[in-house]
């Protein structure tokens, strides 16, 4: 849970000038701005860059922030923000990386699984990593974070009926995706 | 009969859907239904772990220490006499106003009931804000006393905006002392006392300071060592400070 008025105390020494006041900010919201970012990038070294430029963005707009607002609800919409703006950019240069598998190493696999369970973490991250980023991001809110669909629309800014349709094509792409290999395994 | 749209198997999924029991019902009843439905099901549970790397608790201090340098440039504003205030008139009173009161929230919240967000800031967290907050007012306050103990020129010093913002910091200034007497701190609790009574000559002093005048009221800051107290007292609360975040303290 967000502790709002601490936030709201500590964003008003900011606005007046108290720069170090924003390194409790930083470190309270840091991670979950890395989670989401890693979400809609998919790129460990975009997503670090993400949080670097989302926690500039904020300090530079902080007089913008109305305190009865939620500091982590505003971040999370410049995090969005940020993410696609590299996403964009990253297809502008056409360099854009496949998701990184290993990545995700599975630390002790099973010999009789590892064939299946490879395979499956595979399609899964390549499924993930082909989806638009705002469907990324929504799908992973609702799905691994539980939100609802009012939270995540408020996070990331679209209509919650937006947000439905990128939940909703998401999980499309994934069953496209997945299905061969769920139904051979069960084969 | 009618079949379900995919995107209302979807949501039904998430129990986002309207009228879940008329979905319900007519899964059991609709065979292509149901069997889509598991398919969405089957593909969805086995999505069951986030592809995440980790990142620890230290995090948030390593992405600090990457972006701090790179502050100062985005926001820091020009030079000028009394730099802070001319844009943030009463700004400081305001912000020792909020930062006490969610002080004192909190820990009333631990005594008796437990209203919203407040109680949910761990005392430390709350003692680590009040530190900052009260780093930030003694840091405002040494800039303003150094601009005046610094000030060059044979002529008059216009005192309009330093007086206001004595003013500021005066308001700031009794709230963190009272705040710091309540918490049993009473190093803090006197150098504040002293700070108090020189903001309270500055905010009355006239308009324009003649050269003599000007000497006099250096003379009077120096021979207190206020500025050193100042100093001093700025650089305890900071080492506190950071030693909060990893060992809290109950005292201001």
């Amino acid at each position: 849970m967000e502790a709002i008025e601490d936030d709201a105390a500590i964003v008003a020494v900011v606005k007046a000038g108290g720069e170090s006041a924003y390194r409790t900010l930083v470190e309270r919201h840091g991670r979950n701005v890395f989670r989401l970012a890693f979400r809609m990038t998919q790129n460990e070294q975009d997503a670090e860059d993400v949080v670097q430029e989302t926690f500039l963005r904020a300090y530079r707009n902080i007089g913008s922030f109305r305190v009865e607002s939620s500091f982590g609800t505003w971040l999370y919409r410049i995090a969005a923000n940020c993410s696609l703006d590299f996403v964009r950019a990253r297809e502008r240069r056409r360099t854009n990386p496949m998701p990184e598998t290993d990545v995700f190493p599975a630390p002790h696999p099973e010999p009789e699984r590892l064939a299946y369970s490879g395979e499956l973490r595979d399609r899964i991250a390549s499924a993930l990593g082909e989806l638009s980023p705002m469907e990324r991001a929504a799908f992973s809110l609702r799905h691994f974070d539980g939100l609802s669909i009012d939270e995540i629309s408020r996070r990331l800014g679209p209509s919650g009926g937006a947000i439905k349709n990128s939940i909703f094509r998401a999980a499309t792409k994934l069953r496209q995706a997945l299905e061969p290999v769920l139904s051979g395994a069960t084969r | 009969m009618k079949h379900l749209k995919e995107e209302q198997l979807v949501l039904h999924y998430y129990g986002e859907g309207e009228d879940p029991a008329g979905i319900t019902a007519h899964l059991m009843d609709c065979e292509d239904c149901r069997q889509a439905f598991a398919r969405f099901e089957s593909v969805l549970n086995a999505v069951a772990e986030e592809p995440l790397p980790e990142r620890d608790e230290a995090y948030g201090a390593e992405v600090w220490r990457r972006l701090a340098p790179r502050l100062p440039e985005t926001v820091k504003p020009e030079w000028s006499f009394f730099p802070r205030w001319s844009w943030a008139p009463a700004m400081t009173a305001a912000v020792a106003l909020l930062v006490t009161v969610a002080f004192f929230a909190g820990r009333a919240s631990n005594e008796r009931r437990v209203p919203p967000a407040v109680a949910s800031a761990s005392p430390a967290e709350r003692e680590r804000v009040l530190l900052i907050a009260v780093g930030d007012h003694l840091d405002r306050s040494q800039v303003m006393l150094m601009e005046i103990v610094n000030a060059r020129g044979g002529r008059a010093l216009d005192m309009s905006d330093g007086r206001a913002a004595a003013e500021d910091l005066l308001d700031a200034n009794r709230l963190y002392r009272q705040t710091a007497a309540s918490s049993g701190d009473e190093t803090v609790t006197s150098m504040l006392d002293e700070l108090e009574r020189v903001l309270l000559e500055i905010a009355h002093s006239p308009d324009a300071l003649s050269r003599k005048d000007l000497d006099g009221l250096r003379e009077r800051l120096e021979a207190k060592g206020i500025l050193f107290k100042v100093r001093v007292a700025g650089t305890r609360i900071r080492d506190r400070e950071r030693g909060e975040a990893s060992a809290p303290k109950n005292n201001l």
